[in-house]
């Protein structure tokens, strides 16, 4: 029977290094053995306490480095997903958006780790939520971990749409005019979302959705818009012209939920992250890289 | 055959530099192009490169006025312009006099550079909306602002994209009072400009406005100079007096023209 037991050079989600290793099956081998082995420390740190070291199972010792083994069901490995310089910055401008900082004065990469499931109050015509319907999907379609869906009843939603003069869902939009909220949990996973526009201000079905749009998008990720880019990009700050779903702006949104890098985490980190992974790609450029999403 | 191939990166995260590029902090409101995976900017403009005219200096003070207000922190406002044409609709409930009179000033208006005003008669086409409610409006106010007040929204580069006159028709007691105020707070709304008590009453911007159907020479100079200003990077009032200030000590050759100026 033949073994052949690799370990991959990856990074994962919760900043330490991580080894994998693949028992890959023979001709003649009826089952399959997967076991993924982390540094001691790494341990520690994601998973809050000390390995069970009584089995010698589950640890092996490498090079005088203790490695933890943890179950092969609880890490996904997606190769890295290495983007420009130019790419970088301008998702960075957009996706840290500095209006929050957490108590250590970061701020965190926000994204829906659950669908979307998104309740149109009655009073938003069908024609609006026809146009949302529309957008969602020209936006999400593509989109790694990205799960847009509509529901007719409120207690199965997470996203509630709604107008001045509705029930005020929220009560943090009762003065707004048009506005997004979304809750996150600790580890910056969002969980609820709620839009409010107020239609006396926004008189009439274009200018109602063109906003709807704009907040919409901007919840997905607690987006900032930019100074940087023309004004057709929905990652605009400026509107004197009609806003498209460009290429760029379907770039930032799918590097944002894909896989191949890490999500939740704060700038330091993601620049950390992207130095060790341009620098294994020139010293190492024949070993390949990946990002292993560990489920706590 | 056991094969192990080991390899362990260890470094130390903390004494990593992020890289920071450079193209992209330079320009403002730049296109992009996509060419093998690489991202690349384009056209855009100098943060602190700004488009305008000269304003004569007598002038330059009546119009600091006008378009700046003095915040709650001591900061001023940006200058605020609309980017985008400027289509009204007037409610059907409007009297069919006031709208007339409303349609022909708004005929009349002043070509400007950068500023289109037209009428349209399709809610759904409009970014203007005229309003009357029922609701008492600023009844405490002074009261040149009674009955009548206009909401205009910006985007984040200070340029006005939708506005709202909306009016009580019961707080006038005079139609040509309100005929007034409606022109008064719609001009006014075009740049988002202040009123004010010590003006010649030919201009829409004085409390004390005569309405003589006409647009005087103040009040179109002030627009003039005004759109002249326009930059998609708004400016802000240090970066206004930074400017009057390089105008006015500048031998410029082309007295007409625009210039650009570095900050």
């Amino acid at each position: 029977m033949k073994h052949v037991v690799t370990i991959l050079i990856c990074l994962f989600c919760l900043n330490a290094t991580f080894a994998q290793h693949h028992n890959t099956k023979n001709s003649k081998s009826n089952h399959e053995q997967s076991k993924s082995y982390i540094m001691i420390d790494d341990y520690r740190e994601v998973y809050k306490k000390s390995p069970d070291l009584k089995d010698s199972a589950n640890y092996m010792v490498v090079q005088g480095d203790t490695l933890i083994a943890i179950s092969s069901g609880k890490k996904r490995s997606i190769p890295f997903e290495y983007k420009d310089e130019n790419f970088l910055n301008i998702y960075k401008t957009v996706a840290f958006n500095g209006n929050y900082k957490n108590k250590d004065g970061k701020s965190y990469l926000k994204y829906w780790k659950t669908g979307l499931k998104i309740y149109f109050s009655e009073s938003v015509s069908s024609s609006t939520q026809k146009s949302l319907k529309k957008f969602a999907k020209e936006i999400s379609e593509g989109v790694d971990s990205l799960n847009i869906s509509f529901v007719n009843d409120i207690n199965k939603a997470n996203y509630i749409i709604y107008f001045n003069g509705d029930f005020e869902y929220n009560p943090n939009l009762e003065k707004s005019d048009a506005e997004y909220y979304i809750n996150w949990n600790g580890k910056n996973q969002i969980t609820k979302g709620f839009i409010k526009l107020n239609r006396t201000v926004y008189f009439n079905e274009t200018l109602i959705n063109e906003k709807m749009q704009q907040l919409f998008l901007e919840s997905l990720g607690y987006f900032k818009t930019t100074n940087k880019l023309n004004c057709n990009s929905f990652f605009s700050n400026c509107n004197d012209s009609e806003k498209k779903f460009g290429a760029l702006d379907k770039e930032i949104l799918k590097y944002h939920y894909s896989y191949g890098i890490c999500k939740g985490i704060d700038e330091e980190t993601f620049d950390s992250l992207h130095e060790k992974a341009k620098n294994h790609k020139k010293n190492h450029p024949e070993i390949p890289y990946s990002v292993v999403h560990i489920e706590q | 055959m056991n094969r192990l191939l080991l390899i362990l990166l260890l470094f130390n995260l903390n004494s990593l530099i992020a890289q920071k590029g450079d193209s992209i902090t330079q320009k403002l409101y730049q296109d992009y192009k996509f060419e093998k995976d690489s991202l690349f900017f384009f056209n855009g403009i100098t943060s602190n490169e700004f488009s305008a005219i000269i304003i004569p200096k007598k002038i330059e003070r009546q119009y600091s006025y006008h378009v700046f207000t003095e915040q709650n922190d001591g900061s001023y406002n940006k200058l605020l312009h609309w980017s985008v044409p400027i289509k009204i609709f007037l409610d059907k409930s409007i009297p069919e006099t006031i709208r007339e009179d409303f349609k022909q000033f708004v005929m009349f208006l002043p070509k400007i550079e950068r500023l289109s005003v037209s009428i349209v008669g399709n809610k759904n086409d409009a970014n203007y909306y005229i309003v009357p409610v029922s609701r008492p409006i600023n009844p405490t106010e002074d009261d040149f602002f009674k009955g009548i007040t206009s909401v205009t929204m910006a985007d984040d580069s200070e340029k006005l994209y939708f506005g709202r006159l909306t009016f009580n028709p019961n707080q006038f007691n005079n139609p040509v009072i309100l005929m007034t105020r409606l022109k008064q707070f719609f001009f006014s709304s075009l740049g988002n400009f202040n009123f004010s008590r010590s003006l010649n009453q030919n201009s829409l911007l004085a409390l004390n406005y005569m309405d003589t159907r006409t647009i005087s020479k103040y009040d179109y100079m002030l627009l003039f100079y005004h759109y002249s200003l326009y930059n998609k990077n708004p400016i802000g009032y240090p970066e206004y007096k930074k400017l009057m200030q390089k105008i006015n000590t500048t031998t410029f050759t082309n007295l007409n023209g625009r210039i650009n100026i570095k900050l």
